[in-house]
């Protein structure tokens, strides 16, 4: 493979010089000049529209093609020539471009003759590495004034690292639909896109990116595995959740990944959770502005989403809830729900089998699972023959608070005291006793020795 | 003329024997199926409740083990109503004060004294009747731990039940002793029973006397000295006198008690590393 194309890039490389040498030996440019020299010189299009005809040869010889014939691209035999002319051509000696433009998004909108000047322009073409972003924002005027709002436009201090649009979208001449399996930022590829930068531990270290393994914590998640399992987007991907091109960071007010607006963008596609959180306490609280209160990934973390149902996640979740509320999970695990579920068993009471999930209300709310109104049918949803005594017991009881349950309190006195008086007593006592009966013994067993 | 034959004396019948057996095996059994709750945030406490079956199987296995502990409960109390009234030829307040009796006397208060002492080197080593002062423990121990981890046992077994006539703290009121009465039982018997039967000097490593029911003549004198002397006194000594335990007795009687005190101390060992 890698001679044949050698060979082909030869043979390219002679054709094209014998070509213009041959054109150029036909009509020089200088004898074009003669004519389009000229400032006022005027033509008529098709379409009746008069324009000029004019061509600016200096502009032209600072561009990449500033060795080239006009007959090169102009398909001019002889001169005084009719107009108006072809258009001209770029295939004839870019033929792996124009291979490749056929193919993509850009061709099929615009046409093939007429693209390649979107990017490069005409007489004043560059060296394809010198174009830049902007050259993308005159057509996709939206997603481009998105991008310049974004945290990876900015270049402070000449940052060269932050993403273009060819970062994500592709350099080269393929470009393809979004919607596309092979297109980079297809929702099965832009994981893997994004994380070109966001796992390569130098970019991570040197912007100190917040959350480094973002991509294999993705790839884990319930999102993650279900675009693999089917190949569609059919659950966030990275876009989804950060936006495409306004990407913005976590602190800032307008991001869609900032605290507040998070239950917004994960509402997006589960509608009903976000209505539910939004009464909750938790919502409540993360919408007045308390930096304490959790949003969607207080509890789901971001990249790490788990299926609800799975005996990991049901475990997991407890701890979450004690992340913040560490005494209530402390006290939880003197229970035998607690207990039973540090095992790694799920069947017993979960914070959310009394307390719900998203839909979260404090005691005092007479909507609250646990409120007075509705404690003891919460306990019946596991403990059918339960009454009213039974809700009295103490969940989150803390035995060593005097105030809170003086009679726990006392309980559990005795019982430590009970504790040490016995196992402090036998201590002493038999520590004082083993080394005298092993005396005793050996004693004895001497005293068999010598008979 | 006794090296040939020699004289061993009756210690324990076959229904305390049996008793034993059957307090031994189902507190080992609850213990194996309840500590892992006391640690449930140890690995080791995963493993055995995962090797016992899911902590649905650990429970049954628990619950009909706590019914074994209430039989033999009964059956003692049952044993001691017909062995006072059948067997025993003294009063009623004589059963309970008497020597054999398990209930704690003055002496027994003197004997520890006395002990100390001659932990200390301070003095003789005490002359014990039938029943030593730490062995009278270790029996109201059990009876008394039984009680409660039975009792509070119950209140988390039918807590709606419990619930029906009793405020719902009690439920809390039952976690807590449950769960230190066990620790305080499990603690006990696995280093102080352990230490006081089978693994001190004169002992180490272990005393057949609860599975055979019998001990040589020679240990009996050296051992409870007064309780020979009232024998002798009493002209019983010939009743007490019986042949040396079968060899293949003997054999299960090891096997069987250091399975037990392997398991034993295996679970103070993981309960001990647990504190680090």
């Amino acid at each position: 493979m890698k001679k044949n194309s050698l060979l082909y890039y030869v043979v390219l490389f002679f054709a094209f010089h014998f070509s213009a040498i041959a054109w150029s030996a036909s009509i020089p440019n200088d004898d074009c000049m003669a004519c389009h020299g000229e400032k006022g010189l005027e033509g008529k299009r098709p379409d009746g529209k008069t324009i000029s005809l004019f061509f600016d040869h200096d502009s032209f010889n600072k561009s990449i093609h500033a060795n080239l014939q006009c007959v090169s691209c102009h398909d001019i035999k002889e001169l005084p020539h009719e107009g108006p002319l072809k258009k001209a051509s770029c295939s004839g000696c870019h033929v792996k471009s124009h291979k490749e433009n056929q193919r993509s998004a850009h061709s099929a909108k615009a046409g093939a003759n007429q693209i390649c000047s979107g990017c490069h322009e005409y007489h004043t073409v560059q060296k394809a590495s010198s174009l830049t972003d902007s050259v993308c924002g005159t057509c996709h005027k939206t997603p481009y004034s998105e991008y310049k709002a974004g945290v990876h436009a900015a270049k402070k201090g000449g940052q060269k690292d932050t993403a273009t649009c060819f970062d994500c979208h592709g350099r080269g001449h393929g470009m393809l639909k979004n919607r596309d399996p092979r297109s980079p930022v297809h929702a099965s590829n832009l994981p893997r896109t994004c994380s070109g930068c966001h796992e390569n531990p130098e970019i991570v270290k040197k912007y100190n990116i917040p959350v480094g393994n973002a991509y294999s914590q993705y790839m884990d998640s319930i999102h993650g595995k279900t675009i693999v399992a089917s190949g569609h987007p059919v659950a966030a991907n990275c876009s989804n959740c950060h936006g495409a091109h306004g990407i913005k960071r976590a602190s800032d007010k307008t991001s869609r990944v900032y605290p507040a607006n998070i239950p917004a963008t994960c509402g997006a596609c589960h509608k009903d959770v976000a209505k539910a959180f939004e009464t909750s306490i938790h919502g409540r609280e993360l919408k007045r502005g308390n930096k304490k209160a959790p949003d969607c990934t207080g509890c789901h973390p971001a990249h790490h989403v788990q299926e609800v149902k799975t005996t990991s996640w049901k475990l997991e979740a407890i701890r979450e809830c004690g992340n913040c509320h560490s005494k209530l999970l402390e006290t939880y695990r003197h229970t035998y729900h607690g207990k039973i579920t540090n095992l790694g068993f799920t069947r017993v009471a979960k914070c959310i089998d009394c307390h719900g999930s998203h839909d979260i209300l404090p005691k005092s709310d007479p909507h609250s699972r646990i409120s007075k109104g509705h404690l003891l049918e919460t306990c019946r949803s596991c403990h059918p023959g339960a009454n009213k005594n039974f809700s009295q017991f103490i969940v989150h009881a803390d035995y060593k608070d005097r105030k809170s349950s003086p009679t726990l309190y006392y309980v559990w006195i005795f019982m430590t005291v009970l504790l040490i008086g016995v196992f402090g007593f036998f201590t002493v006592h038999t520590i004082l006793w083993l080394p005298r009966s092993w005396i005793e013994r050996i004693r004895e067993w001497r005293r068999g020795k010598r008979s | 003329m006794t090296t040939e034959h020699p004289v061993y004396i009756r210690r324990f019948n076959r229904f305390q024997r049996v008793m034993h057996i059957i307090v031994m095996t189902s507190f080992l059994g609850l213990a194996l199926t309840g500590i892992p709750l006391k640690y449930s945030d140890k690995t080791w406490a995963h493993y055995l409740v995962s090797f016992i079956g899911g902590f649905e199987s650990a429970g049954y296995i628990h619950r009909v083990l706590a019914l074994v502990t209430f039989g033999y409960f009964l059956a003692h109390l049952v044993y001691l109503f017909i062995f006072f009234r059948y067997k025993s030829q003294v009063s009623f307040l004589a059963f309970l004060t008497g020597p054999d009796s398990m209930v704690p006397r003055l002496q027994d208060l003197k004997d520890m004294y006395r002990n100390v002492k001659w932990f200390l080197g301070c003095g003789p080593k005490p002359e014990f009747d039938r029943w030593t002062y730490w062995e009278k423990f270790d029996y109201w121990a059990v009876f008394w731990g039984v009680a409660m981890i039975g009792i509070s046992g119950l209140f988390l077994w039918f807590p709606t039940f419990f619930a029906s006539f009793l405020p719902g703290w009690t439920l809390n009121i039952a976690t807590i002793v449950h769960s230190d009465e066990a620790f305080l039982a499990i603690g006990f018997i696995f280093v102080f029973h352990y230490i006081h039967t089978h693994l001190r000097g004169e002992k180490f490593p272990f005393d057949e006397v609860i599975f055979t029911g019998r001990l040589s003549e020679e240990e009996f004198l050296k051992e409870r000295p007064a309780e020979h002397a009232r024998a002798i006194k009493g002209e019983r000594i010939e009743t007490l006198m019986t042949g040396p335990p079968k060899h293949w007795f003997r054999v299960i009687s090891v096997i069987i008690g250091f399975i037990a005190l392997a398991t034993g101390i295996t679970i103070i060992s993981l309960m001990i590393g647990s504190l680090f």
